[in-house]
């Protein structure tokens, strides 16, 4: 009976651990979603921030290629070398026919041949 | 490019004048190659009359005649080959004003025929008295002569500035063809063709004043004078365009 007893007793009561391991701690199963999305969408939204920059950088090129014949830039011509050199050949020439001064004097004849 | 076209023009019109230029060359040698024989002549000439007025002999006398005939013919071949030299000069430039320039052509070409005549005559005479008369004649001939020359002579200035002008013109409007003229191009160029009018202005009072008024004493001097001082004018008008036009082109 002490046998039956002991059994019995074994079966209701709950054997206590005299160390009980440390209760783990329970964690959000949601909030560990938005973690692992946000760490992929991270990436992704400097990739987007990245080139938001370099349309920036790049979008005014092209627009200024494209208003081009539409905006009326003011622009003084500069003149070429070549040109600013025959230009000086050409006021030269104009300044030797200028001092090609041809009046030959009459000539010194004797209006006395006479006897 | 049209400044491209320009020069090239005006280097086409250089080389077209080359050959004037030769025949002008040639026309100034004959005329100093005249002149020499002219001088030679004469000169043996006071000899042969000092010779005949101090001694009045047959000798003296037959030796001057010739010598004489020789000195007029000498003169008559240096006066002919003076105008053949200012023909050219003024055909080279008639562009300017083809009918004034056409008519003083045309009363060269007359006087050059009666001097012509004149040699004919010349060369035949064998008396003193021949000799006389024929020297009268020359001299006649010879003072209209003058005032035709110095016609030309004005005309072939002017004719010549006029051309200038009228390059200046050219290069007026050919810098004048910038897309915005600066300031300074623009001042330039208003300055320029003020400058151009007073140019023209100058030129045609050298044709006209000095020939209307005739001053009794020594007026082919007179008048030629008066004409240079005009076109010394212009001449110097032009070069101030031309000096401004090389200081401001580094602003063009």
């Amino acid at each position: 009976m002490n046998d039956q007893e002991t059994i019995i007793q074994n079966l209701d009561l709950p054997t206590q651990n005299p160390h009980p391991e440390p209760q783990k701690k329970r964690t959000n199963p949601l909030a560990s979603k938005n973690k692992k999305i946000f760490f992929i969408l991270l990436p992704l939204l400097g990739v987007l921030l990245l080139l938001l920059v370099l349309s920036l950088f790049v979008k005014p090129q092209v627009n200024t290629n494209t208003q081009k014949p539409t905006i009326p830039t003011p622009q003084v011509r500069p003149i070429s070398t070549p040109v600013l050199n025959d230009l000086d050949q050409k006021i030269q020439s104009i300044q030797n026919d200028i001092n090609s001064s041809q009046t030959l004097p009459l000539p010194d004849i004797n209006s006395d041949i006479s006897l | 490019m049209p400044l491209f076209i320009n020069i090239l023009l005006l280097l086409n019109s250089i080389f077209h004048i080359s050959p004037v230029f030769a025949q002008n060359t040639k026309l100034k040698s004959d005329y100093n190659y005249s002149f020499s024989i002219y001088q030679q002549t004469y000169s043996q000439f006071q000899q042969s009359r000092q010779a005949y007025l101090k001694f009045s002999t047959l000798n003296t006398q037959e030796a001057a005649v010739p010598d004489a005939r020789k000195a007029q013919l000498a003169r008559l071949e240096t006066v002919k080959t003076y105008l053949y030299l200012q023909k050219d000069s003024l055909s080279t430039h008639q562009i300017s004003s083809p009918t004034e320039t056409e008519i003083i052509l045309q009363n060269i070409n007359q006087k050059i025929e009666a001097f012509d005549q004149l040699s004919k005559t010349t060369s035949s005479i064998t008396s003193i008295e021949q000799i006389n008369q024929n020297n009268d004649s020359f001299n006649t001939l010879y003072e209209e002569t003058k005032e035709l020359i110095i016609q030309a002579q004005i005309r072939s200035q002017a004719n010549r500035l006029l051309e200038t002008l009228k390059q200046i013109s050219q290069l007026l409007d050919s810098l004048n063809q910038g897309p915005i003229p600066n300031p300074a191009k623009q001042s330039w160029i208003t300055q320029t063709k003020k400058d151009l009018e007073k140019a023209n202005q100058e030129i045609n009072s050298a044709l006209q004043a000095p020939l209307l008024k005739k001053v009794k004493n020594n007026p082919y001097q007179k008048n030629l004078k008066d004409s240079l001082e005009y076109l010394n004018q212009s001449q110097e008008t032009q070069q101030k365009i031309l000096k401004n036009a090389l200081e401001i082109k580094n602003l063009l």
